[in-house]
C-alpha cells in the first residue's frame, strides 16, 4: 500500500512546488528574529513584502490540477495557488490597518506580524491540503495564531474573555475533527483525498456506512464551527468583540475562505453532492445561518458585534453555495475574495475610529458623516457592498451564489437566502442612517485616525471594491480557469 | 491488494477488547486491595501526599505564569529529542541510500526550532525575575 513511494528527486521538485509556503515560512523566521533583535520598525514592512512575493510567485505559478507535492500531501496546482495568493491579500490587507490600531492603542506589540504570516501558512496549507492529516496541520497552525490574537491585549478583560473562549471551544471542536479523521481512517486504512475517491476505498465506505456517517459528520462539525456556521456560531459575537478589530476581520475572512475551501475540496473528495445525506446537513445548516444571523444581527447596538453577526450570515451564503457543486465551488472563492475586500475593509475603518471599547457603540456614531465626510462615505461603501447592493462588488458575489444555487435547481434554499439577505439590508442601512441623517446638533465625540497607512488601505480597497462590482470578470475569469482541471471524484458514495 | 482485507471497524475488535480488558483490569486490581489489605487509617495516612512534605495552604494557590513557559519550553525541546533519537538510530542506513540528504534535513529542522529559542532568549523568557 505504497502509492506515493518515496524518492529525493520527488522531494526536490515538491521543494519547488511549495515555494510560495517556504516563502512564508522563511518570512516568519525573520520577523521573529528581526523581532528578538528590537528592528521592530521594519516588521510591517517585511511581512507586507512577503505576503506581495508570495502571492506574486503563487500567481505565476499556476498549474493544471493534480499536482501534489510531498507524496500526495499537498495539492500545489488547479485552485491551490490563487488560494494562496487570496489568503496572502487578506494578511497584506490587515497589515494595513493594523499597525496603526496597535500604536493608538498604545500596545507595541511587535510578535503580531510573524504571528500573522504564520497563521496565512497554516490557512495555505489547510486550504490546499489533500490529505486529511494535513488539513488538520494547517488547521491547528492557523488556529493556534488565532488563539494568540484574540487574547492580543492581554490586559484587557474583554481580550482575556475572548481568547479563553475561542481557545476552549476551539480546541473541543479541533478535537471533534481529529475523531472524525480516526473514524474515516479506521474504515478505510487512509487520509489521503484520492485514495480515500479510489473505488475499493468506495466499496468499504459502503459497506461501513454507520461508522463512514458518524466520521464524516464529525469532520463536518469541526470545519462548519471554524467557519460559525449556526448550530456552532456562539463563540463567534464575543470573539470578534475582544479581538483588536483589524484582526477580527482578518479572523472573519483569512480563516473562513480557507476552512471554505478544505470544506469544498472535501466535498468533491467525498463527492457529497451524490450523498445527499451529507450534502443536506450542509444545506440545512447554511439556511439556519443565513436565518440566525440576519436576524441577530439587526437587533445589534454596537458596531463591531453587529459585523461579527453578519459574518455569521455571510458564512451561511457561502455555505449554500458550496452545495451547488462545481459553480458553487467557483462562487464561493469569488464571493470570498470580495467579502475579504469589504470586510477587512469594514472592520478596519472601524478599527481607525476606535480609541477604546464603547467608541464601536452605535450612539457614538451619531453626526459621523458631518464631521468627517469623507471616512463615513467609504465606510458607508463598504456596508452597502455587505448589504449586495449593485453597482458594488458585494452584489456581484451574492449574484454568483445565488445564480449558482438556482442552476442546481435549489429554488427554496436560494429564496430563502434572499429573503434573509434582504434582512441584512435592514441593519447595514442602520449605521449609515445614524451617521448621515441624525438630528441637528448631536455630533459624533470620535475623530478616525489620520494615518497615512489605514487611509491609503481604505483607499485602495474602495477602489478594489468599485471595480469588481463593474468588471468581477478580472477575478471570475482567472478563478474558472483555474477550477476548469477540477478532478470530478471517480465514483458515487451510498 | 491484501492491505484493503485488514480495514473495516472489524480490524479494531481486538484494540476494543484490550482496551475492555485494560479497563476491567484496572477495576479489578485497585478493588482488590480494598477488600483484601488491612485497613488501619490514621491523621498521617490520611493527609495529601505531597512528596513527604507537610501540605500547607489551600490547593488552588496562584503561581507563576514562568512556569508554564518551563514546561513549554521542556515539551519543545522533548519533542525535538523525540525526533532525533529514530533519525540517529536510523542514520547510517539512511545516508548509504540517499547521500548527505537526511543530514541537511535535520539542520533544517533544528535551525527552524533555533530560531524560536533564539527569539525566546532574546524577549527574555529565561529571565526570572
Amino acid at each position: 500500500m505504497n502509492s506515493f513511494p518515496f524518492s529525493i528527486a520527488e522531494l526536490a521538485l515538491s521543494s519547488q512546488y511549495v515555494l510560495p509556503l517556504l516563502i512564508l515560512l522563511g518570512a516568519g523566521l525573520l520577523l521573529m528574529l528581526l523581532d528578538a533583535f528590537g528592528a521592530a520598525k521594519f516588521l510591517p514592512w517585511v511581512a507586507g513584502a512577503a505576503f506581495l512575493l508570495s502571492a506574486g510567485v503563487a500567481w505565476t505559478q499556476g498549474a493544471p490540477a493534480g499536482r501534489l507535492a510531498f507524496f500526495g500531501m499537498m495539492e500545489t496546482g488547479g485552485i491551490a495557488p490563487i488560494v494562496h495568493a487570496f489568503l496572502c491579500l487578506s494578511g497584506l490587507l490587515t497589515l494595513f490597518f493594523l499597525s496603526d490600531y496597535l500604536d493608538r492603542h498604545d500596545r507595541h506589540i511587535s510578535d503580531v506580524y510573524a504571528l500573522l504570516v504564520f497563521a496565512v501558512l497554516g490557512m495555505s496549507l489547510m486550504a490546499n491540503a489533500h490529505d486529511l492529516i494535513m488539513t488538520f496541520i494547517g488547521l491547528e497552525t492557523m488556529s493556534m495564531c488565532l488563539y494568540i490574537f484574540a487574547a492580543l491585549f492581554k490586559t484587557e478583560l474583554k481580550s482575556n474573555e475572548a481568547g479563553l473562549k475561542y481557545f476552549l471551544l476551539g480546541s473541543f471542536a479541533s478535537a471533534f475533527l481529529l475523531y472524525g479523521i480516526a473514524l474515516i481512517y479506521g474504515i478505510t486504512g487512509t487520509t489521503n483525498f484520492s485514495l480515500l475517491a479510489s473505488p475499493e476505498r468506495i466499496e468499504i465506505i459502503q459497506s461501513q456506512q454507520t461508522v463512514f456517517y458518524v466520521g464524516a459528520g464529525m469532520l463536518l462539525v469541526g470545519l462548519l464551527f471554524k467557519v460559525s456556521a449556526f448550530p456552532f456560531h456562539f463563540w463567534t459575537p464575543d470573539v470578534y468583540e475582544g479581538t483588536p478589530t483589524p484582526l477580527a476581520g482578518f479572523m472573519a475572512t483569512g480563516s473562513k475562505m480557507a476552512t471554505f475551501v478544505a470544506l469544498g475540496t472535501l466535498m468533491h473528495q467525498l463527492d457529497m453532492f451524490q450523498n445527499t445525506k451529507l450534502l443536506s446537513v450542509v444545506g440545512l445548516a447554511s439556511l439556519l445561518t443565513m436565518i440566525y444571523g440576519n436576524i441577530v444581527a439587526s437587533r445589534q447596538q454596537n458596531i463591531k458585534r453587529m459585523l461579527a453577526y453578519s459574518s455569521i450570515a455571510h458564512s451561511g451564503y457561502v455555505l449554500l453555495g458550496l452545495c451547488a457543486s462545481q459553480s458553487g465551488m467557483e462562487a464561493m472563492l469569488f464571493y470570498m475574495f470580495i467579502y475579504t475586500l469589504m470586510n477587512i475593509g469594514a472592520f478596519g475603518m472601524l478599527g481607525m475610529v476606535e480609541h477604546d471599547y464603547p467608541d464601536t457603540e452605535l450612539e457614538n456614531w451619531r453626526g459621523m458623516g458631518q464631521k468627517a465626510p469623507l471616512f463615513a462615505v467609504a465606510f458607508s461603501l463598504f456596508l452597502f457592498s455587505l448589504a449586495g447592493i449593485p453597482p458594488l462588488a458585494g452584489f456581484m458575489g451574492k449574484y454568483e451564489i445565488f445564480i449558482a444555487v438556482i442552476r442546481e435547481g435549489l429554488l427554496l434554499p436560494a429564496i430563502v437566502g434572499i429573503l434573509a439577505s434582504i434582512v441584512g439590508v435592514y441593519y447595514y442601512l442602520r449605521v449609515i442612517v445614524v451617521m448621515f441623517f441624525s438630528k441637528s446638533g448631536e455630533t459624533s465625540a470620535l475623530l478616525p485616525s489620520a494615518s497615512r497607512i489605514p487611509l491609503a488601505g481604505a483607499a485602495i480597497l474602495v477602489v478594489l471594491v468599485l471595480v469588481l462590482g463593474i468588471f468581477p470578470s478580472l477575478i471570475l475569469n482567472p478563478i474558472t480557469q483555474a477550477l476548469s482541471g477540477l478532478s470530478q471524484a471517480t465514483a458515487v458514495l451510498p | 491488494m491484501p492491505f484493503l482485507l485488514y480495514t473495516g471497524i472489524s480490524a479494531y475488535v481486538p484494540l476494543f477488547l484490550l482496551i475492555i480488558a485494560g479497563i476491567g483490569l484496572g477495576f479489578l486490581l485497585a478493588n482488590l486491595s480494598v477488600i483484601l489489605g488491612p485497613s488501619r487509617p490514621g491523621i498521617k495516612k490520611g493527609l495529601t501526599y505531597e512528596s513527604g512534605m507537610d501540605p500547607v495552604g489551600t490547593g488552588h494557590e496562584r503561581f507563576s505564569v514562568k512556569f508554564y513557559l518551563v514546561a513549554m519550553l521542556f515539551i519543545l525541546f522533548d519533542i525535538e529529542v523525540v525526533f532525533m533519537y529514530p533519525w540517529a538510530v536510523q542514520f547510517r542506513q539512511l545516508t548509504q541510500e540517499f547521500g548527505m540528504f537526511p543530514f541537511w534535513e535535520m539542520i533544517t529542522f533544528v535551525l527552524i526550532l533555533f530560531v524560536g529559542y533564539i527569539y525566546m532568549y532574546k524577549k527574555g523568557g529565561l529571565r526570572w525575575a
